[in-house]
């Protein structure tokens, strides 16, 4: 047998570490899921005043994510390849649309918290919801970690998975979470709030 | 009013940049999101192995790996991986081919398009190629096939006893596995060549040696002939340009020499890259030392092509001096391809004379007798 560098042969054998390879697969597409995420995610920083400074906003968005990506990565590493892309590509566009209706009920009730249709949609922890229903969004990322899912196999395998990919793709929220300090001017979290609702209608636009 | 209407112009300029900014990143992303949407089709692991062709040389590891051994890549690939040939895949802890009975292309040639010179001149060559290749070329030629991936395209499906039909419907005296890497759809190779024996039909593999010394060995009693590009003469080169290693293709182009089979050195000269007189002289000594002065060389002109368009054409006279080089290292038949250059495409006879003058693919005097000269000198080669 001919000796073989060990660059070479790290190519292949990185397959055989799946977490390293979702954590890898995380930080090269995190810009994505940052640039996803970024239109909800960044009316809210801004749009509620958080005496944490925006990292409230952070840990209970990336919370969301994190369930969502538990439950994914259980789901698809339980049923594999039984999964069909194109069903996945249709059921997120229904996705954003509920997403983004609730983004501007949001943007409403912060805005009008005396009208009492909106006034629920403060109280329903919508970074939380938020963060939960864009991680069950499937974006290019995400699917790209789905697809190396089903060559994982399993219930655990797929949860590990995930949540690796989701530690690879949150480092990118980080920076972006300082804008939360704006949040303690008045007529800049009015303008969050408005900026949610215009986000809100673009997404229902183009989802349409 | 007018501090009212301030604060109110405020906050919609305010939500329109905040707006922005948010998307921003979006708007920049979207044109790469297409292709990671396209890529993900095709990483779908196939998992119906039932029309598939098992492959040959892997060997299975534990939890369901499997280590192909078919080229140096030597990939070690988890359930549903693929090697980085791009067309032999790990399926339930089995390799499989993807594209055995695949053909993406086939023409009939002239054998000098390969270019083989010394084997059976102005001889029809049905030739075919699958996608796929296990090297990734930065200049390569036919990189919208080699670097394809089997749903890229769509291919042909043909049976080896298809192929070997065809071949002599078209009378076709040799078929050539070519244009991409043959290597890679090795077990559809073997299966032609065994089938185009029964016919008479003479087989010839086009190739860039880069495969193991055991699926070579096994290989090469069903050809009839086999063209080696020698892309360089440095690891260095090979590394950079090719991704792959030098040794292996020297340990082939050593076996084929060793076995007796009709063998010819394509080596397309890169300025810059590979086209230094030491790396040539290097390059023609080990021929001459490890084929023999026979030993039949092939020197082409690069043209930019595929990740390599930075570089211009290789100068003619880069061409011209590389044969003088090489014929002064002590090779006999030294020949000039992809420039108009009557006397480099031309063999000749002890005395001089010239035994076979081509123009292109095309031959324009053949005065060889079963491949010997009016003068007795015996030009090696397969000539009928």
């Amino acid at each position: 047998m001919t000796s073989v560098p060990l660059w070479r042969l790290a190519i292949p054998v990185l397959g055989t570490m799946f977490a390293f390879n979702a954590l890898i697969l995380g930080f090269s597409t995190g810009i994505f899921c940052l640039a996803y995420c970024g239109p909800i995610y960044l009316p809210q920083l801004i749009a509620q005043k958080d005496k944490y400074k925006g990292w409230g906003v952070f840990l209970q968005f990336n919370a969301g994510r994190l369930m969502a990506y538990i439950i994914f990565g259980a789901i698809f590493g339980w049923l594999g390849t039984q999964v069909h892309i194109q069903f996945l590509k249709t059921y997120t566009q229904w996705i954003i649309i509920l997403l983004a209706s609730l983004l501007i009920l949001y943007g409403l009730g912060l805005s009008l918290p005396k009208i009492k249709w909106c006034a629920w949609a403060k109280n329903i922890h919508f970074p939380f919801l938020s963060g939960f229903l864009l991680g069950l969004n499937i974006c290019p990322p995400f699917l790209l970690a789905l697809v190396h899912n089903f060559q994982t196999g399993g219930v655990i395998n797929g949860i590990i998975f995930f949540l690796m990919f989701f530690i690879g793709t949150t480092i990118y929220f980080l920076p972006i979470t300082f804008l939360g300090y704006f949040s303690k001017t008045a007529w800049l979290r009015q303008a969050g709030r408005l900026a949610a609702i215009i986000v809100g209608l673009i997404f229902i636009i183009q989802s349409i | 009013m007018d501090k009212q209407l301030k604060k109110i112009i405020k906050i919609i300029i305010g939500a329109a940049v905040l707006t922005l900014f948010a998307f921003l990143p979006w708007l920049i992303i979207q044109r790469q999101s297409d292709n990671i949407l396209e890529i993900t089709d095709k990483l779908v692991p196939i998992k119906d192995a039932t029309n598939l062709k098992e492959a040959m040389y892997y060997e299975q590891l534990a939890n369901g790996r499997v280590q192909c051994n078919l080229c140096p890549n030597r990939c070690i690939l988890e359930k549903g991986q693929r090697g980085i040939c791009r067309v032999r895949q790990n399926i339930d802890g089995k390799l499989y081919s993807l594209v055995y009975g695949k053909p993406i292309t086939i023409h009939i040639d002239p054998i000098e398009k390969k270019p083989l010179f010394h084997f059976l001149p102005g001889a029809r060559a049905y030739s075919l190629a699958t996608v796929g290749c296990n090297l990734s070329c930065k200049h390569c030629q036919n990189w919208d096939i080699s670097q394809a991936f089997p749903e890229d395209v769509t291919p042909l499906n043909k049976t080896p006893e298809q192929i070997v039909q065809e071949a002599l419907a078209a009378k076709a005296e040799v078929i050539a596995f070519t244009y991409a890497e043959p290597i890679v759809f090795y077990e559809y190779m073997i299966d032609i060549a065994k089938e185009a024996r029964q016919h008479n039909i003479k087989t010839v593999m086009i190739s860039g040696g880069y495969i193991n010394q055991e699926p070579l060995k096994n290989l090469l009693p069903y050809l009839d002939a086999v063209k080696i590009d020698l892309k360089g003469f440095t690891e260095n080169f090979y590394l950079k340009i090719t991704n792959g290693r030098l040794q292996p293709v020297l340990d082939t182009i050593k076996t084929i020499g060793q076995s007796g089979k009709h063998l010819e050195i394509v080596y397309l000269i890169i300025p810059g890259e590979n086209d230094s007189d030491e790396e040539i002289i290097n390059m023609s000594t080990w021929l001459k030392d490890t084929i023999g002065e026979d030993a039949i060389l092939h020197f082409l002109r690069f043209y930019p092509r595929y990740k390599m368009t930075n570089k211009p054409p290789t100068p003619i006279e880069t061409i011209k001096h590389a044969r003088d080089l090489a014929i002064d290292a002590g090779l006999k038949y030294v020949y000039t391809g992809n420039i108009s250059y009557p006397e480099g495409e031309a063999t000749y006879c002890s005395d001089g004379s010239v035994a076979i003058s081509r123009q292109g693919y095309f031959i324009k005097k053949n005065t060889l007798t079963d491949g010997t000269c009016s003068d007795g000198t015996k030009i090696p080669g397969v000539w009928k």
